[in-house]
């Protein structure tokens, strides 16, 4: 397989949804540049591969992986003979597999490479899988579903461990802050877990200790991130905001609101954790300044709800 | 090209060639005859088959070579040499304009053909048994960099990171804002929904360049204001000039000849319209002349119980009722306080709190009443007061001349309508013409001098909101008087403006008609009493 790794554009957005496209547009002026058909399904999730080469789209038994440096509408690749929905999609950082979770209880490691080994394997757990994580290390997936249960899977060794923070709460997402030394959850009861992390290198499987336990949101919790410099953590909800916390003392930094805001399902910080991009159910995708918490831009043009993004930004200094 | 050597492709490619570039469509009555008789379908569909079943395998071992050649490698001369955008009717004999069955295959077998492209990857259950090197080199954990947070001790003068995002959004403000930013979504130019392309001419551009229309690609669903919306976004997008100094209101779509020329016979397109109403290829965009510009401000009232009322000029009705409340609350400098919140109702329906994100357009109604949260108007205090005021204002004014359509009531016959003119000299009664009816009886106009009227007074409500009163006037040394009917507001109206005029002159008449009626009441009461 040949990954057009010659990326020119240093800045992508896009999001997708319910109305079966996915668009991708100039984050800082808010134009939509291209729309790519996603027509046989929504799409669940999306997420730019590490050398900007491609988009994978996470749909309805598929998962499909356009070109980000053409203007071709098909899509390239497409991995199927999935029963149900795939709800969450990652990469492997240098693009040696990819990880998948989906609503027909299974996470699933699907080989990039090309000439080599077919390498696919599958972790069955007992619900719905809601998210997936890879941890920085690049070793251990955590994997929540809608039973409560969070798993920790190690890709060597194969050993698994699983932990329920609440019965009966749906995870909906998990994050690792880039350093690994942090995992947060949030669940359907709008509520969020802290861990800090230890061990994570080579055998040493990784260790969670319960930091703290807090109610987010009034109601369901739909996505939990950590910021790039690891100082903050947004969490996205049903109650139509996106609360960004200062990880060190887990204070409340920014309510981001607006009165045309409905659900807020996905979110995306840049480069530098000085903005956030969310993607909501009014159709909008909103870009907003962390520390103002004013929106900047806003990316119209979806005919329906927007419930994932992907987005990619550079350092410059 | 790469396939050159190949006899199959090139005698397929000539033949194609002459047939797509035939306009009498007889090279490909001869050529698909010809070479339908030589393959028969069957083998030809078998083909097709077997080249997507070629693709997959392909697909799987990954050559990464180029797939055409391989394509030909693998003996599937059929397929390729069939053009894919040409079909033989077979179905429908030789000579036939394509059917719309013919044309959705063509569009299926497209679609095939771009999904055949596609790389497709299943999954696989079948365990794979990794080697320990495998295994290591695949999954091994790696060392997680431990990201320095800024202004570290040991690089004090790290500058603080900034992201090419934030650069980007810095350099972009520097342009400025496009104001014309909301309609950037009608935009038709990325869209996969269809669109239509409209060449625009624009009068405002220096006259060189007024020739050399802008292209625009607006989305179906869009209405003419949006696209007047969209024009000015692309233009100020790619930086035009003179740059455009006004909003979207000030601009309309005139039909345009194919030189530029604005076709003034007809009126500009009907902003409210969906664009797609319009077939016009070309339309130039004009600046409105003051005279026409559509007056698109609405005027709100908002009454605040007790405190007058506020009257805002909104631009659009899609303004949502929350940022009017806000506006209230703003001019008035009310402070909010936490816990203390106002809702908006319609005046018309108190005690109804209205939903505050809903927009102005789903309201009907302009006049809305501001009320603190669990509170109400309580304006029934108000009125009193406000009738007072107005009543001196009354009063004041009491001696205008004021005309008012009324019916006159007469005992025998039906009612006449006439204009009753009242004015703080006279009274005058003129009867109201009507053509096709014949009267017998011919009303004549009359006039009563004020100092004559006596008495006016209100004789009855109707259920039905008319109202009954009477007219008493003095004529030589009887009293006399005529009744009208008029809605009760209109009655209660000239009764009272009588009222006070008679309250100002005094005349005699009136007060000796006062005397009289004190003395009929007093003799009714002394007879009440005797009995």
């Amino acid at each position: 397989m040949s990954m057009g790794g010659n990326a020119t554009d240093p800045v992508i957005l896009a999001t997708a949804g319910y109305d079966h496209t996915i668009r991708f547009w100039q984050a800082h002026s808010g134009i939509c540049h291209r729309t790519v058909q996603h027509n046989d399904s929504q799409v669940n999730a999306l997420e730019i591969t590490p050398d900007k080469g491609m988009i994978a789209v996470a749909g309805y038994q598929h998962i499909r992986m356009f070109d980000l440096n053409s203007m071709n509408p098909n899509p390239l690749i497409n991995y199927d003979g999935i029963s149900k929905n795939v709800t969450a999609v990652g990469f492997h950082n240098e693009m040696k597999w990819m990880y998948t979770g989906g609503e027909d209880n299974t996470a699933r490691i699907w080989d990039l490479r090309t000439r080599n080994l077919q390498c696919q394997r599958i972790f069955q757990v007992n619900a719905p899988v809601n998210c997936v994580c890879l941890h920085p290390n690049q070793g251990e997936l955590f994997v929540g579903d809608q039973s409560g249960s969070i798993h920790i899977w190690d890709l060597k060794t194969d050993n698994n461990e699983h932990l329920i923070p609440e019965p009966d709460a749906a995870i909906q997402s998990l994050s690792i802050d880039p350093m690994g030394t942090m995992m947060a959850a949030v669940n359907n009861k709008g509520k969020c877990y802290i861990w800090t992390m230890t061990g994570g290198r080579l055998d040493e499987p990784t260790q969670l200790h319960p930091k703290k336990k807090f109610n987010a949101h009034s109601k369901y919790a739909l996505k939990c991130l950590f910021s790039p410099d690891s100082t903050l953590l947004a969490t996205t909800s049903a109650d139509q905001t996106c609360c960004i916390w200062r990880t060190a003392d887990l204070s409340l930094m920014t309510k981001l609101r607006d009165q045309n805001q409905r659900w807020v399902w996905d979110c995306a910080f840049s480069g530098d954790s000085q903005y956030i991009i969310t993607a909501s159910s009014d159709n909008t995708a909103r870009l907003w300044s962390v520390d103002g918490g004013d929106v900047k831009r806003e990316y119209s043009g979806h005919q329906k709800a927007v419930v994932c993004l992907a987005f990619r930004d550079e350092v410059v200094s | 090209m790469a396939m050159m050597d190949n006899i199959d492709f090139l005698i397929a490619h000539i033949r194609h060639s002459f047939i797509t570039s035939d306009d009498t469509s007889m090279c490909e009555l001869i050529m698909e005859c010809e070479s339908s008789n030589n393959n028969n379908n069957n083998t030809q569909r078998a083909g097709y088959r077997g080249s997507t079943g070629a693709y997959l395998k392909r697909d799987m071992s990954d050559s990464g070579g180029s797939e055409g050649v391989e394509g030909m490698d693998s003996g599937d001369g059929d397929f390729l040499s069939h053009s894919h955008d040409i079909l033989p009717d077979m179905d429908y004999g030789a000579h036939r304009r394509r059917s719309n069955t013919a044309q959705r295959l063509d569009i299926m077998r497209k679609d095939k053909q771009a999904k055949g492209k596609v790389k497709s990857i299943p999954w696989k259950d079948a365990p794979v048994t990794l080697t320990v090197e495998e295994r290591a080199s695949l999954f091994e954990k790696k060392e997680v960099a431990v990201i320095t947070p800024d202004g570290d001790a040991t690089e004090g003068e790290t500058p603080k990171k900034v992201s090419k995002l934030s650069k980007l959004l810095e350099d972009f403000s520097k342009y400025g804002e496009n104001p014309y930013m909301e309609y950037a979504k009608f935009d038709g130019r990325s869209c996969v929904t269809p669109t239509k392309k409209i060449d625009i001419f624009l009068t405002m551009a220096p006259p060189k360049e007024r020739a050399y229309p802008m292209t625009v690609v607006v989305i179906t669903t869009a209405k003419v204001q949006d696209l007047i919306g969209l024009i000015c976004w692309q233009y100020t997008c790619e930086g035009r000039e003179p740059k455009l100094q006004h909003g979207v209101n000030h601009y309309c779509l005139h039909i345009a000849e194919d030189d530029g020329e604005v076709d003034a016979d007809f009126p500009s397109l009907d902003n409210r319209e969906p664009v797609l109403k319009f077939g016009f290829g070309k339309l130039a965009l004009v600046e409105c002349t003051p005279t026409i510009i559509p007056k698109h401000s609405f005027v709100v009232t908002i009454n605040v119980p007790n405190r007058g009322f506020n009257k805002f000029q909104v631009d659009s009705l899609n303004m949502p009722m929350r940022s009017i409340l806000e506006k209230v609350i703003n001019r008035r400098k009310i402070r909010t306080r936490p816990g203390l919140y106002y809702n908006l109702e319609k005046q018309s329906e108190p005690g109804v709190s209205i939903d505050l994100d809903a927009n102005l357009a789903h309201m009907d109604t302009m006049e809305f009443c501001m009320v603190r949260e669990n509170s109400t108007r309580g304006d029934r205090e108000e009125a009193p007061h406000h009738n007072e005021l107005s009543h001196v204002a009354d009063s004041l004014t009491s001696h205008q001349y004021k005309s008012f359509m009324v019916m006159m009531v007469h005992r025998l016959r039906a009612n006449t309508e006439v204009q009753l003119g009242v004015s703080g000299e006279k009274v005058e009664i003129d009867p109201v013409q009507v053509r096709s009816s014949i009267r017998l009886i011919r009303q004549k106009p009359v006039t009563h001098e004020a100092d004559s009227i006596a008495d006016c007074d209100l004789l009855e409500k109707k259920s039905n909101g008319r109202g009954v009163f009477r007219l008493t006037y003095l004529t030589e040394h009887n009293y006399k008087h005529h009744d009208f009917e008029a809605d009760v507001g209109v009655a209660m109206e000239i009764v009272q403006k009588l009222k006070n005029i008679l309250e100002l002159r005094l005349s005699p008449a009136r007060k000796e008609f006062i005397t009289t009626q004190d003395r009929k009441l007093r003799k009714r009461d002394s007879l009440k009493y005797s009995i």
